[in-house]
């Protein structure tokens, strides 16, 4: 029992933050139409932009860093949407889904040879926010792993409020509605494409630096957690908010279960990611439009 | 149709005085493509053409069945010397790097004292990344198109078994530097030679210690790699010869993120001993988790981290949790240092301003004893060199190396496979540290014993 | 006849003879060397070209070209070994089984919107690679499966030269019968207004199911031929960055053209050869390329310049119907 419980908190406490992760991903597409191919890139970035500047600001304590990293980087998502996604959206750009999906896989093929010529393959980590483990009753679990599932936790929810509760948040839905609509009433349905990727890519950078600590960083390491989060927006629905969130907890929970109780322990670290893969081809045969997802698919 | 002849006949034309252009004295050609190659490797000096012109001419005739080109011997003042090993991902680049720069360093200092055998050498130096079929590429391309007499080098098993097949295939002698898969050496081939240890070596000592230290239970997480799968192997045979049979091998992709639900697993029924055999940033993930997790170091549980543990970049990813735990090192501690390892050192980074590993140590050396056997046998005659560095007894950097079993001293059948031409005795070592942030240098000697400077074990204390 | 006759006359048709011929005369001029480059660049230049009638044509966007060329090389590969079946078999079973393979994805995904077969199929090539490296007392995993040589007495790469050539004509000549067939229209049709082709009959998933199995076996057949030649297969061969560089190279040469896909393989297989000097930049200059590439050059680098030497668009038809539709909507 106790080891039952100690794989549920260890989940629950990754799945808050790949739930982060994919949080972002389904803000992109819901305003914009788009998938972010490159989502990964931007969290490994996200992990680079708080190593290097720990690295010069020696005296900083490292949480600090981490808004500052999710800034920085987001900026560079404005830069990227400006130039690369604009244009698709003043139709100068024919067949606009194709176009989406071929320039963010370019994006992401691009960072990650441009990490590995810059930093090498080899793991950086950024100072721990905290050293040590907390014992949790059943498990320990590292400060560090606890801080950044606490803050994720945090982050969602202020999430969930700003588009819930503010005027940005009534804006951004209704641009995801009915972009035409949308204009009529004075929004201006670009300002709010660039905003959502920024959000989006902010939160994926966000992510990036809180784990940084926890995991390290090597140019491919958004690889796993950006596949993770396709599977998690498909399984939540594309395009909900609460449906990501959900399926970041389910996704997390069934690694922990999956590789806690693969019969064959020796393979079972190695089929942690294949079950991802099964709950996709098992939601698109059984329920395409996943736990909250509109319904034309 | 009418404005589609001329074309077409320029274009066939043009096809033909290309074919043509081959029939001329191969010499040229290898001109041709010395140049292409000059441009891409350091040696900027075009070289023209190498006494091994004719050797490959006459196979080039065989192979690709064109015209036979009159190929003269030709007099050249340059003796070609091949290097290989990853320069880039996927491959480890920061060990070919490394491996490279050794070479080059060797490759002067012998130019400097005279050359070999009157001649200016030039290394030219192959990148693998990391990949089999990037290594036979490469490989063939030194050989066929460099006219390399002799190849050095190569970091990866998995690269180095094909490697050895096309040096086989043509007949060039290569001293290997780094490749520790039994079968490299285990081919029996008469080209082949090594000075790194074979896995089966390697492990002997980590197995062996723990036999001595009386451990019974052992979980080992392994990468699924060449490397990793290789070495679980083994060390599951040696630890049963020795009768320790509860062992457990569990595998992992090197870029695993998490390994907590398989540590939380291990924790049900904690191990004597758990090892982390991983590379990369797998190493220091799994070691943090079991450290975080209460799992390992700890008095009851030991924690080996194999030989990633060796690098700068340990202590940056596990912080505190690297303190007691235990691992291998293959290479010469300061105190086993001879004078040539000592002025290896200090050329090395003042050279290059880094501080060199145990990779470069023995790229150097197996680059100055191919040199010296070309030298010794007094021509680039393939089994000339095979024979030379057969019965050669050299000093280096890493200490007295020779080759133990050979066509001068057949293999007896007792011996494993791997110990032709096979230096016998690499230094390997377990090592502990006992503080945060220690040096390899700093680390205690644990095993073997004749070289110990500390306890066998001493556990973390309570 | 006369209808041959005019098919013979049109540009890009002689050109692509011209451009055969001298591929077929090449080894008698180049050294052994290149010609291993050339056999590896006409393997991707298979990969490229399939991949662009999967997208440039079809409109479908898999990231899974890698994992049905992994597929065939692995089939292939394991059956020879273990029932030691022929070569030719081997390689038409790998062929085979890539489709199946095809076919069970495209039948799982091609149902939905775009999107989901591009992140069905991302997803499937990286498990599939963790898959091939775990169960490695079969697949050999990291070490490399060792795969029977194509022509085991044969020194030269002359033989398998022709072999991987011969395969990229023959495939090549194929995709353009498939692209100006009626299948070739109905997918055309569908890219452009999948709701219109539906309303008017056209059995919409069928069209792409079938697609997207061609260009799976295609890929399939491109791994088998590989395995054989090269001798060694590691999972490695499949990682998402090896399907960038596919993509890249369809991109950049031209993605609406099966022949400027291809030839801009080749030209970047030569020149990541020619630019080893600049080690890992040169991967990050054909990045940037890719992605710029995509912005303002959206038929490719290549088919522009075909355009300038022709005077005349390869595929002028689609143009003009873009054109109206740039205009119209």
């Amino acid at each position: 029992m106790d080891y039952f419980l100690s794989l549920l908190i260890t989940g629950l406490i990754l799945g808050i933050i790949y739930a982060l992760m994919a949080l972002g991903l389904t803000l992109i597409f819901s305003i914009l139409n788009v998938i972010n191919f490159a989502h990964g890139e931007f969290y490994m970035l996200g992990g680079y932009a708080s190593y290097l500047i720990l690295g010069v600001f020696t005296g900083i304590h490292p949480l600090l860093i981490v808004p500052i990293s999710g800034l920085i980087v987001a900026g560079l998502g404005i830069l990227f949407e400006i130039f690369f996604l604009r244009p698709m959206h003043e139709e100068q750009i024919a067949r606009p889904a194709e176009y989406a999906v071929l320039v963010t896989f370019g994006l992401s093929f691009f960072l990650q040879n441009l990490a590995l010529a810059q930093f090498g393959p080899y793991p950086h980590a950024p100072r721990p926010f905290f050293e040590g483990s907390v014992d949790l009753g059943v498990v320990n679990v590292s400060a560090d792993r606890l801080t950044a599932s606490v803050l994720s936790l945090l982050l969602l929810g202020a999430l969930l409020l700003i588009i819930n509760k503010t005027w940005l948040g009534k804006a951004l839905r209704a641009v995801s509605q009915d972009k035409q609509a949308a204009a009529v009433v004075g929004i201006n349905p670009n300002a709010m494409n660039t905003v959502a990727f920024a959000l989006g890519v902010g939160l994926a950078a966000v992510a990036g630096a809180l784990l940084a600590p926890v995991f390290s960083i090597t140019p491919d390491v958004g690889a796993v957690p950006a596949i993770r989060s396709y599977i998690i927006i498909v399984l939540g629905g594309m395009g909900s908010l609460p449906g990501s969130i959900l399926g970041g907890v389910v996704i997390g929970l069934v690694e922990s279960f999956g590789a806690g109780y693969f019969p064959d322990p020796s393979r079972a670290l190695n089929y942690k990611t294949v079950f991802g893969l099964l709950i996709f081809a098992l939601v698109l045969l059984l329920r395409p439009r996943g736990f909250f997802g509109r319904k034309e698919v | 149709m009418k404005k589609w002849i001329r074309p077409m006949a320029i274009v066939l034309l043009l096809v033909v005085a290309l074919a043509a252009c081959s029939a001329e004295p191969q010499t040229v050609e290898v001109t041709r493509v010395v140049e292409v190659e000059g441009e891409q490797v350091e040696v900027t000096r075009v070289v023209t053409e190498t006494e091994e012109v004719e050797v490959e001419v006459t196979r080039v005739v065989e192979t690709e069945a064109e015209e036979e080109p009159e190929a003269e011997p030709t007099e050249s003042d340059t003796i070609l010397i091949g290097g290989f090993g990853p320069l880039s991902a996927p491959g480890s680049y920061q060990g070919g790097t490394e491996m490279r720069q050794a070479s080059e360093m060797a490759v002067d200092e012998v130019n400097e004292a005279g050359g070999v055998l009157g001649k200016d050498v030039e290394l030219i130096f192959g990148d693998t990344e990391g990949l089999p079929e990037r290594g036979t590429a490469v490989t063939e391309r030194l050989i066929t198109q460099n006219n390399v007499v002799g190849l050095t080098g190569e970091y990866h098993s998995g690269v180095a078994l094909t490697e050895m097949e096309v040096a086989h295939k043509y007949g060039v002698p290569v001293v290997f530097a780094e490749p520790w898969s039994d079968d490299v050496t285990g081919s029996g081939y008469d080209e082949i030679f090594r000075i790194a240890p074979s896995i089966d070596y390697y492990s002997s000592i980590s197995t062996n210690y723990i036999a001595e230290v009386g451990w019974e239970k052992v979980v080992f997480v392994v990468e699924d790699t060449d490397y990793g799968r290789e070495q679980g192997e083994t060390w599951q045979a040696q630890l049963e010869d020795l009768g320790i049979t509860d062992v457990e091998v569990i595998f992992a992709d090197p870029a695993t993120e998490d390994f907590t639900p398989i540590l939380q697993r291990i924790a049900q029924d904690p191990p004597d001993m758990l090892a982390g055999v991983i590379t990369g940033i797998g190493n220091s993930r799994m070691l943090s988790q079991a450290c975080e997790l209460g799992l390992a170091p700890t008095p009851e549980t030991a924690y080996y981290a194999s030989i990633d543990a060796q690098y700068t970049e340990f202590w940056e990813n596990v912080g505190e949790c690297g303190q007691y735990v235990f691992f291998t090192y293959v290479g010469l501690p300061r105190s086993l240092w001879n004078e040539k390892t000592e002025m290896f050192m200090t050329n090395f980074e003042e050279r290059y301003g880094t501080t060199p590993g145990a990779v470069a140590m023995e790229a150097y050396d197996a680059t100055h004893m191919l040199l010296a056997a070309i030298e010794e046998a007094g021509s680039t005659e393939p089994d000339a060199i095979i024979s030379a560095l057969e019965q050669m007894e050299y000093t280096g950097a890493l200490g007295e190396i020779w080759f133990e079993y050979g066509n001068h001293n057949p293999l007896p059948d007792d011996e494993p496979a791997w110990m032709w031409h096979q230096w016998p005795t690499p230094t390997v070592m377990i090592l502990q540290y006992t503080e945060v942030g220690q040096s390899v240098d700093e680390a205690t000697v644990v095993y073997p014993p004749e070289r110990a400077t500390g306890d066998l074990y001493t556990a973390p204390p309570e | 006849m006369n209808q041959a006759n005019e098919f013979l006359r049109r540009p890009p048709v002689i050109a692509s003879i011209v451009g055969a011929i001298i591929a077929l005369l090449l080894p008698l001029v180049v050294e052994s060397y290149w010609l291993h480059i050339l056999i590896i660049a006409y393997f991707y230049a298979l990969l490229a070209s399939s991949w662009a009638l999967l997208a440039g044509y079809g409109g479908q966007f898999s990231f899974g070209h890698m994992a049905f060329m992994a597929i065939g090389a692995y089939t292939t590969g394991l059956v020879t070994i273990h029932w030691e079946i022929p070569l030719l078999a081997g390689i038409a079973l790998g062929t085979i089984v890539a489709g199946v393979a095809g076919l069970a994805i495209g039948a799982l995904t091609l149902r939905f919107k775009a999107a989901y077969l591009a992140l069905f199929t991302i997803a499937f090539s990286e498990i599939l690679r963790t898959v091939i490296r775990a169960e490695s007392q079969i697949t050999r995993g990291d070490r490399g499966l060792r795969v029977p040589a194509l022509f085991p007495e044969a020194i030269s790469r002359v033989p398998a030269y022709y072999v991987m050539l011969g395969v990229l004509l023959v495939s090549l000549v194929f995709m353009y019968w498939l692209a100006q067939s009626r299948v070739g229209l109905f997918l055309r049709a569908i890219r452009e207004d999948e709701e219109a082709a539906a309303a008017r009959g056209v059995n919409v998933v069928r069209y792409k199911v079938l697609t997207f199995v061609v260009t799976s076996m295609l890929a399939g057949l491109a791994g088998t031929i590989f395995a054989h030649y090269i001798t060694i297969i590691t999972p490695n061969i499949m990682v998402i960055p090896q399907m960038g560089l596919v993509i890249a190279m369809a991109i950049i040469g031209g993605v609406e053209s099966l022949a400027a896909a291809a030839i801009g393989a080749i030209l970047i297989q030569i020149s990541l050869e020619e630019l080893r000097d600049f080690g890992h930049w040169r991967l990050v200059i054909f990045g940037a390329l890719l992605v710029l590439t995509l912005r303002f050059a959206r038929d490719g680098l290549l088919i522009g310049l075909f355009q300038r030497i022709f005077r005349l668009g390869p595929r002028a038809e689609v143009r003009e119907v873009e054109g109206v539709r740039a205009d119209g909507t």
